[in-house]
Protein backbone atom coordinates (compact mmCIF):
# COMPACT_ATOMS: atom_id res chain seq x y z
CA UNK A 1 0.00 0.00 0.00
CA UNK A 2 1.11 3.53 -0.93
CA UNK A 3 1.29 5.50 2.16
CA UNK A 4 0.59 9.78 1.95
CA UNK A 5 2.83 12.01 2.53
CA UNK A 6 3.51 14.54 4.58
CA UNK A 7 2.29 17.36 3.00
CA UNK A 8 -0.67 15.91 1.73
CA UNK A 9 -1.59 15.08 6.02
CA UNK A 10 -0.36 18.05 7.18
CA UNK A 11 -2.78 19.60 4.66
CA UNK A 12 -5.63 17.76 5.97
CA UNK A 13 -4.52 18.14 9.41
CA UNK A 14 -5.47 21.81 8.68
CA UNK A 15 -8.26 21.27 6.80
CA UNK A 16 -7.04 23.16 4.11
CA UNK A 17 -8.23 20.13 1.50
CA UNK A 18 -11.24 20.33 -1.33
CA UNK A 19 -13.99 18.23 0.09
CA UNK A 20 -13.13 15.67 -2.85
CA UNK A 21 -9.57 14.78 -1.51
CA UNK A 22 -10.33 15.28 2.10
CA UNK A 23 -12.46 12.21 1.50
CA UNK A 24 -10.30 10.60 -0.41
CA UNK A 25 -7.39 10.93 2.44
CA UNK A 26 -9.96 9.80 5.16
CA UNK A 27 -10.83 6.64 3.00
CA UNK A 28 -6.72 6.01 2.98
CA UNK A 29 -6.54 6.75 6.99
CA UNK A 30 -9.22 4.40 7.71
CA UNK A 31 -7.41 1.63 6.27
CA UNK A 32 -3.82 2.78 6.61
CA UNK A 33 -3.21 2.67 10.67
CA UNK A 34 0.58 3.96 9.57
CA UNK A 35 -0.46 7.29 7.96
CA UNK A 36 -3.17 7.56 10.81
CA UNK A 37 -0.63 7.22 13.05
CA UNK A 38 1.36 10.45 11.50
CA UNK A 39 -1.74 12.18 11.13
CA UNK A 40 -2.21 11.84 14.82
CA UNK A 41 1.12 13.19 15.54
CA UNK A 42 0.93 16.21 13.02
CA UNK A 43 -2.52 16.81 15.17
CA UNK A 44 -0.50 17.12 18.68
CA UNK A 45 1.81 19.08 17.48
CA UNK A 46 -0.82 21.75 15.52
CA UNK A 47 -2.34 21.72 18.76
CA UNK A 48 0.69 22.74 20.49
CA UNK A 49 0.08 26.27 19.26
CA UNK A 50 -3.49 26.65 21.00
CA UNK A 51 -1.79 24.86 24.43
CA UNK A 52 0.68 27.82 24.84
CA UNK A 53 -0.09 29.05 28.39
CA UNK A 54 0.57 32.98 29.59
CA UNK A 55 0.65 32.82 33.41
CA UNK A 56 -1.06 35.72 34.57
CA UNK A 57 -3.47 36.57 37.00
CA UNK A 58 -6.83 37.47 35.80
CA UNK A 59 -7.37 41.26 36.93
CA UNK A 60 -10.58 43.18 37.21
CA UNK A 61 -11.67 45.53 34.21
CA UNK A 62 -14.51 47.28 36.36
CA UNK A 63 -17.82 47.63 33.64
CA UNK A 64 -17.84 50.76 32.12
CA UNK A 65 -20.63 53.37 31.69
CA UNK A 66 -22.78 52.77 28.78
CA UNK A 67 -24.53 55.48 27.21
CA UNK A 68 -28.40 54.76 27.40
CA UNK A 69 -30.34 55.50 23.88
CA UNK A 70 -32.10 58.32 25.51
CA UNK A 71 -28.86 60.01 26.86
CA UNK A 72 -27.50 59.63 22.77
CA UNK A 73 -30.69 61.05 21.51
CA UNK A 74 -30.75 64.01 23.74
CA UNK A 75 -26.91 64.38 22.74
CA UNK A 76 -27.72 64.65 18.82
CA UNK A 77 -31.18 67.28 19.42
CA UNK A 78 -28.77 69.42 21.88
CA UNK A 79 -26.47 68.63 18.49
CA UNK A 80 -29.18 70.25 16.15
CA UNK A 81 -30.65 72.70 18.32
CA UNK A 82 -27.17 74.44 18.23
CA UNK A 83 -26.31 74.03 14.52
CA UNK A 84 -29.91 75.44 13.77
CA UNK A 85 -29.00 78.10 15.98
CA UNK A 86 -26.14 79.18 14.29
CA UNK A 87 -27.67 78.76 10.79
CA UNK A 88 -30.78 80.66 11.51
CA UNK A 89 -28.04 83.57 13.37
CA UNK A 90 -26.00 83.30 10.07
CA UNK A 91 -28.95 84.04 7.78
CA UNK A 92 -30.66 86.78 9.95
CA UNK A 93 -26.84 88.63 9.81
CA UNK A 94 -27.06 88.04 6.18
CA UNK A 95 -30.72 89.36 5.29
CA UNK A 96 -29.87 92.64 7.06
CA UNK A 97 -27.76 94.84 4.35
CA UNK A 98 -24.84 96.46 6.63
CA UNK A 99 -25.07 99.96 6.02
CA UNK A 100 -22.10 101.29 4.79
CA UNK A 101 -20.99 104.60 6.56
CA UNK A 102 -21.14 107.57 4.78
CA UNK A 103 -17.58 109.37 5.10
CA UNK A 104 -17.13 113.14 4.24
CA UNK A 105 -14.22 114.83 4.16
CA UNK A 106 -14.82 117.83 6.28
CA UNK A 107 -13.97 121.26 5.88
CA UNK A 108 -12.10 122.71 9.54
CA UNK A 109 -11.16 125.61 10.11
CA UNK A 110 -7.76 126.10 12.07
CA UNK A 111 -7.42 125.23 15.51
CA UNK A 112 -5.86 128.72 16.56
CA UNK A 113 -3.18 126.45 18.40
CA UNK A 114 -2.51 124.16 15.67
CA UNK A 115 1.03 124.64 13.74
CA UNK A 116 1.15 125.14 10.02
CA UNK A 117 0.35 121.56 8.64
CA UNK A 118 -0.31 119.78 11.81
CA UNK A 119 -3.15 117.62 11.54
CA UNK A 120 -5.98 118.18 13.88
CA UNK A 121 -8.19 115.28 14.25
CA UNK A 122 -11.66 115.64 14.41
CA UNK A 123 -13.87 113.33 16.19
CA UNK A 124 -17.12 112.45 14.49
CA UNK A 125 -15.59 112.12 10.83
CA UNK A 126 -12.79 109.70 9.42
CA UNK A 127 -11.02 112.25 7.65
CA UNK A 128 -10.45 115.60 8.26
CA UNK A 129 -8.78 118.22 6.09
CA UNK A 130 -7.07 121.18 7.62
CA UNK A 131 -7.42 124.24 5.91
CA UNK A 132 -4.74 126.54 6.78
CA UNK B 1 -28.21 35.18 19.46
CA UNK B 2 -24.94 33.98 20.44
CA UNK B 3 -24.04 33.68 24.30
CA UNK B 4 -21.16 36.58 24.17
CA UNK B 5 -23.46 39.16 22.03
CA UNK B 6 -26.15 38.37 24.80
CA UNK B 7 -23.84 38.66 27.72
CA UNK B 8 -22.55 41.94 26.03
CA UNK B 9 -26.05 43.19 26.17
CA UNK B 10 -26.77 42.27 29.68
CA UNK B 11 -23.63 44.07 30.13
CA UNK B 12 -24.67 47.21 28.23
CA UNK B 13 -28.01 47.37 30.77
CA UNK B 14 -25.40 47.80 33.71
CA UNK B 15 -25.81 43.75 34.15
CA UNK B 16 -22.47 43.05 36.26
CA UNK B 17 -22.59 39.82 36.43
CA UNK B 18 -22.87 39.09 32.91
CA UNK B 19 -19.52 42.14 32.18
CA UNK B 20 -17.94 40.10 34.70
CA UNK B 21 -18.69 36.77 32.80
CA UNK B 22 -17.40 38.19 29.45
CA UNK B 23 -14.10 39.25 31.10
CA UNK B 24 -13.42 35.83 33.04
CA UNK B 25 -14.33 34.04 29.42
CA UNK B 26 -12.09 36.34 26.83
CA UNK B 27 -9.53 37.84 29.11
CA UNK B 28 -6.79 35.51 29.18
CA UNK B 29 -7.31 34.44 25.52
CA UNK B 30 -7.62 37.88 24.17
CA UNK B 31 -4.42 38.49 26.46
CA UNK B 32 -2.01 35.59 24.99
CA UNK B 33 -3.32 36.74 21.57
CA UNK B 34 -2.15 40.20 22.10
CA UNK B 35 1.24 39.12 23.69
CA UNK B 36 1.90 37.40 20.68
CA UNK B 37 1.92 39.82 18.75
CA UNK B 38 3.44 42.75 20.87
CA UNK B 39 5.71 40.77 23.09
CA UNK B 40 4.98 42.90 26.02
CA UNK B 41 2.95 41.82 29.09
CA UNK B 42 1.95 45.32 30.13
CA UNK B 43 1.10 46.05 26.35
CA UNK B 44 -0.95 43.39 25.60
CA UNK B 45 -3.10 44.02 29.24
CA UNK B 46 -3.61 47.61 28.04
CA UNK B 47 -4.55 46.58 25.12
CA UNK B 48 -7.18 43.98 26.49
CA UNK B 49 -8.83 46.51 28.78
CA UNK B 50 -8.90 48.88 25.61
CA UNK B 51 -10.81 46.02 23.45
CA UNK B 52 -13.38 45.35 26.33
CA UNK B 53 -14.04 49.29 26.57
CA UNK B 54 -14.45 49.59 23.05
CA UNK B 55 -16.84 46.88 23.04
CA UNK B 56 -19.28 49.55 24.69
CA UNK B 57 -18.33 53.20 23.26
CA UNK B 58 -18.42 51.32 19.99
CA UNK B 59 -21.74 50.59 17.99
CA UNK B 60 -21.64 47.04 16.98
CA UNK B 61 -23.65 46.56 13.41
CA UNK B 62 -23.78 42.59 12.97
CA UNK B 63 -24.27 40.92 16.79
CA UNK B 64 -25.19 37.77 15.24
CA UNK B 65 -21.47 36.91 14.15
CA UNK B 66 -18.61 35.19 16.20
CA UNK B 67 -17.83 37.10 19.29
CA UNK B 68 -14.97 35.32 19.84
CA UNK B 69 -13.67 36.40 16.03
CA UNK B 70 -15.22 39.40 16.70
CA UNK B 71 -13.00 40.38 19.55
CA UNK B 72 -10.13 38.69 18.22
CA UNK B 73 -9.89 40.84 15.16
CA UNK B 74 -10.31 43.91 17.57
CA UNK B 75 -7.43 42.69 19.81
CA UNK B 76 -5.44 42.16 16.40
CA UNK B 77 -6.07 45.41 15.51
CA UNK B 78 -5.10 47.42 18.37
CA UNK B 79 -1.87 45.14 19.36
CA UNK B 80 -0.56 45.85 15.41
CA UNK B 81 -1.56 49.19 15.74
CA UNK B 82 0.49 49.31 19.26
CA UNK B 83 3.17 47.20 17.93
CA UNK B 84 3.65 49.87 14.72
CA UNK B 85 3.77 52.74 17.74
CA UNK B 86 6.93 50.98 20.01
CA UNK B 87 8.91 50.35 16.74
CA UNK B 88 8.30 54.19 15.33
CA UNK B 89 9.28 55.02 18.76
CA UNK B 90 12.08 52.76 18.85
CA UNK B 91 12.82 54.18 15.39
CA UNK B 92 12.79 57.66 17.17
CA UNK B 93 15.49 57.05 19.85
CA UNK B 94 18.15 55.19 17.73
CA UNK B 95 17.45 51.77 18.86
CA UNK B 96 17.42 48.40 16.45
CA UNK B 97 13.89 47.11 16.60
CA UNK B 98 14.77 43.36 17.21
CA UNK B 99 10.85 42.00 15.91
CA UNK B 100 11.81 38.35 17.15
CA UNK B 101 12.89 39.29 20.48
CA UNK B 102 10.68 37.31 23.31
CA UNK B 103 13.18 37.46 26.48
CA UNK B 104 10.42 39.89 27.58
CA UNK B 105 7.92 37.19 27.66
CA UNK B 106 10.18 34.52 29.79
CA UNK B 107 8.46 35.75 32.94
CA UNK B 108 4.74 34.85 31.69
CA UNK B 109 5.35 31.93 29.31
CA UNK B 110 6.60 30.02 32.00
CA UNK B 111 6.90 26.23 30.84
CA UNK B 112 10.22 25.98 28.43
CA UNK B 113 8.21 23.70 25.70
CA UNK B 114 6.02 27.02 25.30
CA UNK B 115 8.79 29.16 25.49
CA UNK B 116 10.27 27.20 22.74
CA UNK B 117 7.55 27.27 20.44
CA UNK B 118 6.81 30.97 21.27
CA UNK B 119 10.39 31.54 19.81
CA UNK B 120 10.05 29.30 16.88
CA UNK B 121 6.35 31.35 15.67
CA UNK B 122 8.73 34.79 16.51
CA UNK B 123 11.49 33.69 14.35
CA UNK B 124 8.96 33.50 11.02
CA UNK B 125 8.98 36.20 9.04
CA UNK B 126 6.06 38.68 9.53
CA UNK B 127 4.23 37.63 6.36
CA UNK B 128 3.48 34.06 7.56
CA UNK B 129 3.78 34.72 11.33
CA UNK B 130 0.47 36.54 11.58
CA UNK B 131 -2.12 34.45 9.68
CA UNK B 132 -0.81 31.77 11.79
CA UNK B 133 -1.13 33.86 14.94
CA UNK B 134 -4.89 34.36 13.61
CA UNK B 135 -5.42 31.02 13.18
CA UNK B 136 -4.00 29.42 16.09
CA UNK B 137 -4.62 32.13 18.67
CA UNK B 138 -7.69 34.43 17.48
CA UNK B 139 -9.39 30.80 16.19
CA UNK B 140 -10.02 32.76 12.80
CA UNK B 141 -11.28 30.79 9.65
CA UNK B 142 -9.47 31.25 6.89
CA UNK B 143 -11.90 33.34 5.33
CA UNK B 144 -11.98 35.88 8.10
CA UNK B 145 -8.05 35.52 7.99
CA UNK B 146 -8.39 36.75 4.19
CA UNK B 147 -10.99 39.68 4.90
CA UNK B 148 -8.94 40.99 8.20
CA UNK B 149 -5.19 40.63 6.10
CA UNK B 150 -7.38 41.63 2.80
CA UNK B 151 -5.39 39.03 0.92
CA UNK B 152 -7.08 36.02 -1.00
CA UNK B 153 -8.35 32.69 0.34
CA UNK B 154 -5.17 30.76 -1.56
CA UNK B 155 -2.73 32.79 -0.21
CA UNK B 156 -3.74 32.92 3.22
CA UNK B 157 -4.06 29.16 3.05
CA UNK B 158 -0.54 28.55 1.58
CA UNK B 159 0.92 31.19 4.39
CA UNK B 160 -0.11 29.01 7.48
CA UNK B 161 1.26 26.09 5.47
CA UNK B 162 4.50 27.44 4.77
CA UNK B 163 4.44 29.00 8.56
CA UNK B 164 3.51 26.00 9.97
CA UNK B 165 5.90 23.47 7.99
CA UNK B 166 8.52 26.17 9.31
CA UNK B 167 7.25 25.32 12.59
CA UNK B 168 7.41 21.82 12.54
CA UNK B 169 11.01 21.82 10.91
CA UNK B 170 11.99 23.88 13.63
CA UNK B 171 10.11 22.03 16.29
CA UNK B 172 12.05 19.10 15.10
CA UNK B 173 15.41 20.13 15.48
CA UNK B 174 14.69 21.12 19.19
CA UNK B 175 13.07 18.02 19.33
CA UNK B 176 9.44 19.21 20.93
CA UNK B 177 7.78 17.38 17.66
CA UNK B 178 6.69 14.37 17.30
CA UNK B 179 8.70 12.48 14.79
CA UNK B 180 7.39 11.95 11.00
CA UNK B 181 7.61 8.89 8.42
CA UNK B 182 10.15 10.96 6.09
Amino acid sequence: MNHLNEELLLKYALQMLEADAAGEVKAHLEACPQCAKILSGLQNDLSEFSKIKADIESWNIPIPRCRSKGAVLAIWKLAAVFILGLLTGYALSNWTQPVKPLVTAQKLKPHPAALPGEMVFCETVDVCNLQR
Amino acid sequence: MPQGWEYLEDACKGNERAWQALVDKYQRYLFRLALMITYNPAAAKDIVQEVFLKLFRVKIRHKGGNFQSYLSVMTYRAALKEKRRALAMQNIEGQDYASGDISPLKSIIKEERDFLLTSIIASLAELHREPLILRFFGDLSYEEIAEVLKIPLGTVKSRIFYAVRKCREEMLIKGIANESLE
